[in-house]
């Protein structure tokens, strides 16, 4: 069971909120703060990207779900949304950054089709102390 | 373009609730973090804001969530923070709304503007808190 399930319209003022809370959850569980600023910064992007890129703007349904687990030395987290689907094109052109980005935050990271085809997710996981990195900040 | 497509989302009433699910062991930060973003942008005091974050914690400690696990689902409406937390073991939204006490008075109904228990006897599973 996941220590952290979360659901909330997908709307910009919300993305705060999932920041917050993923936030929390490192404090709860006792992430070191690097950790926990790899951990929030990867998830606003992800959240970020469900507001911008997966539903179209007159969607009165639109939801953002984050959902995170604990095991052994790791968090894993998943942001999911029931949107358009990966390959859609939204007209909503960012930096592209944002996935980039993510990769160079997470021990491993997949981006597929969410359950039942619908919509998509990212699911991200996390060191709590990330050794693996080549240039010893601990990052890869 | 982003910023644009943001303003459009923004501006969508969505029929989606906010609900907040966590174990009970990190449920004190995980709250404390939530319900003060939740006040902020309500346009609470700094007072009322404060007495939010005492709530986190009185309802992440009491000992009364059914499954160990905290679930909360929160809205903003004209300028109030509602609140409904819930499901609660047998018997738990009584003792939540009594029980936690400082010098033998109960705390919720000190911090919240309204205090209601949803549903009578065993199926009062839920509380209703408001704090504007």
């Amino acid at each position: 069971m996941s220590e952290l399930h979360l659901l909330l319209p997908a709307a910009p003022e919300n993305v705060v909120v999932a920041r917050q809370a993923i936030t929390g959850l490192c404090e709860g569980l006792g992430f070191p703060s690097r950790a926990t600023d790899d951990v929030r910064l990867a998830v606003t992007e992800a959240c970020t990207n469900v507001v911008v890129h997966a539903y179209a703007p007159e969607t009165t349904t639109a939801q953002l779900e984050v959902e995170a687990s604990a095991v052994d030395h790791e968090l894993h987290v998943t942001v999911r949304d029931q949107g358009r689907g990966m390959g859609v094109f939204t007209g909503a052109a960012g930096l592209g950054l944002g996935l980039p980005l993510i990769a160079a935050l997470t021990r491993a990271v997949e981006m597929r089709a969410g359950p039942d085809g619908i919509g998509t997710e990212i699911a991200m996981t996390f060191a709590k102390d990330d050794t693996d990195g080549d240039d010893g900040d601990g990052r890869a | 373009m982003v910023t644009t497509a943001m303003v459009a989302r923004s501006s969508v009433q969505t029929t989606v609730p906010s609900r907040i699910e966590v174990s009970a062991i990190a449920a004190g930060p995980v709250l404390a973090r939530v319900f003060g973003i939740v006040g902020a942008r309500a346009g609470l005091s700094l007072d009322r804001v404060s007495d939010l974050l005492l709530l986190a914690d009185t309802i992440a400690d009491a000992d009364v969530h059914a499954d160990a696990r905290v679930g909360v689902e929160f809205a903003i409406t004209d300028g109030q923070v509602e609140l409904l937390v819930g499901p609660l073991v047998d018997g738990g939204a009584e003792q939540l709304t009594t029980s936690p006490t400082v010098g033998g008075v109960a705390v919720l109904p000190r911090l919240a503007d309204q205090v209601e228990v949803l549903g009578t006897g065993a199926e009062a599973r839920r509380v209703r808190l408001v704090v504007a």
